[in-house]
């Protein structure tokens, strides 16, 4: 790709930066609109350094045009309010609807109804989604894996492991082998209630936070709640 | 969205541009940056050229509009917009309805409504 004069590349990165909000395919088609058309201002400006500035003036700043390129189309003509206009994008742009709440759900709880592998498939929805962007995707993938899998797993394998016999009595020399090789000693039974429950409590917060994150950026992404 | 009395023509220009596109594509099909000077010379009607983008992505997404790319002589390739048949249809339906609309704010306007509700 040509390379663009640098106060033209500059906006253009600004505007990648700011586009991070909206959705992937949507920022990709703006940035590289925007890029064309500074190509096009740059070739007509030539040598003109002030004829170039005033072109990328004119554009308006890069959170002008994310902001409209996020607002709802009506106006558009894109929601039946003419009748029968809104068909074709209107999937892709309706919110979070059943795709998107099965997505949710399937971070959320998928772990626990079929362990691991539930989670999995959410995963994969999200990050095919269209509604969701890069950054969106990234926090709902890390802010808590497994989801509330991840908590449940935190509350029972402690309590499980405290059942095998782990103590060892300060008289005895040799250390006895527990039944539970696969979780060593300690991580369950010797970790006190209260730090078991306050991290339990942190991953739950973080799991709703996130979920949280993910409503609010697909409502605001493409303008309603289903 | 209700319009917000703080500023109906902007409320306007964002309702009536969408149209203003497809009735310059209708003429023939143009690339971006063309239809951003076209429309520039009507600053009351496009205020800053980036908003041209993101509406012309939503019209497209909306079926209104198709693009292809096509090489320039100099330089990048440009996309081209022109109207798809839906396009089309709605700025016809459009300008059968637009001049009774300026007619009848016109009357508000300059007081030519009779106020007893009478025809």
């Amino acid at each position: 790709m040509t390379a663009l004069p640098p106060v033209a590349q500059s906006y253009v990165e600004d505007l990648e930066r700011a586009a991070v909000e909206l959705p992937a395919r949507r920022r990709a088609a703006l940035v590289e609109s925007i890029r064309e058309h500074l190509m096009e201002a740059a070739a007509e400006a030539g040598d003109d350094a002030d004829a170039l500035e005033q072109a990328i003036l004119a554009l308006g700043s890069p959170q002008a045009l994310i902001a409209e390129a996020s607002m709802p189309d009506q106006g558009d003509f894109g929601n039946g309010a003419h009748g029968g206009y809104g068909a074709p994008g209107a999937r892709e742009r309706a919110g979070p609807g059943a795709r998107e709440w099965t997505t949710l759900a399937l971070l959320a709880v998928g772990g626990i109804v079929v362990p691991v592998m539930g989670w999995f498939v959410g995963v994969a929805l999200l990050w095919t989604s269209s509604v969701w962007s890069h950054r969106a995707k990234i926090i709902g993938t890390l802010v808590v894996p497994f989801g509330f899998a991840l908590a449940f797993l935190l509350l029972v394998v402690p309590v499980s492991n405290s059942v095998s016999d782990c103590s060892t009595p300060a008289d005895e020399p040799v250390r006895r082998f527990t039944s539970a090789p696969e979780l060593p000693c300690g991580v369950g039974s010797g970790t006190s209630p209260v730090v078991v429950i306050t991290l339990t409590g942190a991953v739950v917060l973080a799991e709703v936070g996130g979920l949280a994150y993910l409503v609010r950026s697909a409502a605001a992404g493409e303008g309603r709640l289903a | 969205m209700v319009g917000t009395a703080a500023a109906p023509v902007a409320e306007l220009r964002r309702a009536v541009l969408p149209v203003c596109v497809l009735a310059l594509i209708q003429r023939r099909s143009l690339y971006g940056y063309e239809l951003a000077r076209i429309m520039g010379q009507r600053p009351e009607l496009l205020t800053s050229h980036g908003t041209l983008y993101p509406l012309l992505l939503r019209l497209e997404e909306n079926g209104l509009v198709t693009s292809v790319w096509r090489p320039s002589p100099a330089g990048p390739r440009r996309k081209y917009y022109a109207n798809t048949a839906k396009g089309s249809a709605l700025l016809r339906q459009f300008r059968r309805e637009w001049p009774n609309f300026v007619a009848a704010v016109d009357a508000c306007l300059a007081g030519d409504l009779p106020m007893d509700g009478s025809p």
